[in-house]
């Protein structure tokens, strides 16, 4: 009876000694997984000084068909095409990161090689549409709008090829 | 010699004459916690190992000192930053031969770690009971590339803002977290001045704390798995 | 410890068909069993150890301040994001992965890649198989050719589909090099030192080649919108 009890209270000793340690260990657990949480929260800045993701172009009478505009400070295409509509895509190339350069303003038709890439060779057409290389897609389009005689590019505002022409 | 200070810097009585006493000298110092007090008279010759783990320490303190040093000119600001290596190279006595010290050391860190690394690898130094301090020996080529590279940034000249572009624009490939880590590395969505002060404390606290202590570990295995003796 | 090869017995009643054999031992004992026996002639580490490490530290500050003295390090203009140099190049060590970026999709190249280098240099001590390191054709020499020629296919066309010819041609003239003791029968110099090489050094042989060839491609012969020039 006596040793009975001795073992019974062994059992429960060595639960007790399980349960504690799967408390402590979770509780430990917790606070590293808070203390990580925390810290990313506080890595990701709440107030970032860029600039704001609207800028105007124009007037429009000044841009020709076939031509475009490059806006250095914002990195943004402004093109009007033969058709007189114009349309807003990023100069930012969607592989890495570079700045893609306009190589040839006189190319007409979508199939051939207007815009390129100078860090990994990647070649778009003049809607922005990769040709050939490595970026995983066109360029980015922003939506463009009319404002008396000003287009005003929003740089915040991603839209599909549909939607990016303004037409005037 | 034999001045109560040296005795109390030094515990081995000059001369040395005997093999007692060149054994006292690793046995009575700092030297024993990286050093045996006797060595395999194969294993510390140059064609054995080619000192290249040696060598690469010992760029390494070169870019710790010059480095430091640095830091006494540098102010990590858009366009400080530019303008202080403008200065260094103008203005500072000396200042160029010290970047140049910097610049040129972590290059060849680079180069004599990776040779360390193939060298280990075709010796077969790696095999049991080395396995774990060659995986710390990894991360330590990883940590010099990771020190190189945000070191890269630094000078903030066109030639580093545009490899840091490159390099960080590839995070955000990763699946998932890709976007986010991206985020937290730039402290926003490109570089600005928050990447650039993230930067310099990677690469003049983080990085550096976290390679002494690895590298302490490293040599301290080599003595535990019989790398010498 | 899957090295151990487990004892087997038979039992006959003649003697001459099967002899007593109670245990087999391998031919070759894993070499993590076998006793290791130093009887190397040691020295003293103070001074043949510290007089080394001394000159070793003096020559690295020699040759780095040498190199200091003559060679500055660049600086180019204040960094414009407006305006990216034609071609942005990485550091020089990065230029290998830059290479692959211009021919692979970037997941691939500059996520997938460095990450499987990485693991596979951590792995490596972890793998039991070949720590003797056989020579590569040492066993079943059509197999081994096979399975080779195999692997080298897949990579060509890979690289090929990706017009990676960065990784083609290296790639080839490590797969030529490992074929030569399978043709040539001679066992000196240099090709006996390829028959000697076994099959986890011609990998490695094989990356750092690559690693070699491709941050050289990338550092002398690419220009402007990352096309081929030659440095000359």
């Amino acid at each position: 009876m006596c040793s009975y009890k001795t073992e019974s209270n062994n059992e429960n000793k060595i639960k007790r000694r399980k349960f504690l340690s799967i408390v402590g260990n979770s509780a430990t657990g917790l606070v590293t997984f808070g203390a990580l949480a925390v810290t990313i929260d506080f890595l990701s800045p709440n107030v970032i000084k860029e600039r704001p993701p609207k800028f105007k172009v124009g007037p429009i009478q000044n841009i020709q068909p076939d031509t475009f505009i490059y806006e250095p400070e914002y990195r943004v295409f402004v093109v009007r095409d033969g058709n007189g509509a114009f349309y807003a895509i990023s100069a930012i190339c969607t592989h890495l990161g570079c700045n893609v350069k306009w190589i040839d303003s006189n190319i007409r038709n979508d199939s051939s090689v207007a815009i390129a890439c100078p860090c990994h060779g990647s070649k778009f057409n003049r809607k922005g549409e990769v040709i050939e290389g490595p970026a995983p897609k066109g360029l980015q389009r922003f939506r463009i709008k009319l404002s008396d005689d000003d287009l005003i590019v929003d740089t915040s505002d991603i839209v599909s090829e549909e939607e990016m022409y303004l037409k005037v | 010699m034999h001045s109560k200070v040296w005795d109390s810097i030094f515990r081995s009585k000059l001369p040395i004459n005997t093999n007692l006493d060149r054994s006292l000298v690793i046995f009575n110092s700092l030297t024993l916690h990286i050093h045996p007090v006797k060595v395999r008279e194969k294993a510390i010759k140059f064609s054995y190992t080619f000192y290249l783990g040696m060598i690469s320490f010992f760029l390494f303190i070169i870019l710790i000192v010059t480095g430091v040093l640095l830091m006494l000119y540098y102010q990590p600001a858009i366009p400080n930053a530019y303008e202080n290596m403008k200065d260094l190279q103008y203005v500072v006595s000396n200042g160029m031969f010290l970047r140049n010290l910097h610049r040129w050391a972590a290059h060849l860190m680079v180069i004599s770690v990776f040779l360390h690394m193939i060298r280990v690898f075709y010796a077969g130094a790696y095999k049991p009971p080395r396995e774990f301090n060659w995986v710390v020996g990894v991360v330590l080529l990883v940590l010099t590339l990771l020190l190189s590279y945000t070191g890269y940034l630094l000078p903030f000249d066109q030639l580093s803002y545009w490899a840091v572009t490159v390099g960080v624009n590839l995070i955000q490939y990763i699946p998932v977290i890709g976007e986010k880590t991206k985020f937290l590395f730039l402290g926003g969505h490109e570089i600005g001045e928050y990447t650039l002060v993230r930067f310099y404390v990677l690469h003049c606290v983080i990085l550096p704390l976290v390679m002494v202590l690895l590298i302490a570990f490293h040599f301290w295995r080599i003595r535990k798995d019989g790398g010498l003796h | 410890m899957n090295n151990i090869i487990e004892n087997k017995t038979e039992v006959s009643t003649e003697p001459l068909k099967v002899p007593r054999r109670i245990a087999i031992f391998p031919k070759e004992t894993p070499v993590k069993f076998q006793k290791e026996i130093i009887e190397e002639k040691l020295v003293q580490s103070f001074p043949n150890l510290i007089i080394r490490e001394v000159i070793c530290f003096q020559l690295v500050v020699i040759v780095v301040t040498f190199i200091s003295l003559f060679v500055d390090a660049p600086l180019e203009e204040l960094a414009n994001p407006m305006n990216t140099p034609n071609p942005a190049k990485a550091p020089w060590y990065f230029l290998g992965l830059q290479e692959l970026l211009h021919s692979f999709p970037p997941l691939v190249a500059g996520v997938l890649i460095p990450i499987l280098v990485v693991i596979a240099l951590i792995i490596i001590p972890y793998f039991d198989i070949n720590i003797k390191r056989y020579g590569l054709w040492a066993k079943d020499r059509t197999r081994t050719l096979i399975y080779l020629s195999f692997s080298f296919t897949i990579v060509s066309i890979i690289s090929i589909l990706y017009k990676a010819y960065g990784i083609f041609f290296p790639s080839l003239i490590i797969y030529l090099m490992m074929l030569v003791p399978f043709f040539v029968p001679h066992r000196k110099g240099i090709i006996g030192w390829f028959y000697k090489m076994s099959l986890s050094e011609w990998i490695v042989g094989w990356f750092i080649f690559m690693a070699v060839v491709l941050t050289i491609i990338g550092t002398f012969f690419r220009g402007p919108g990352w096309g081929w020039v030659l440095p000359w």
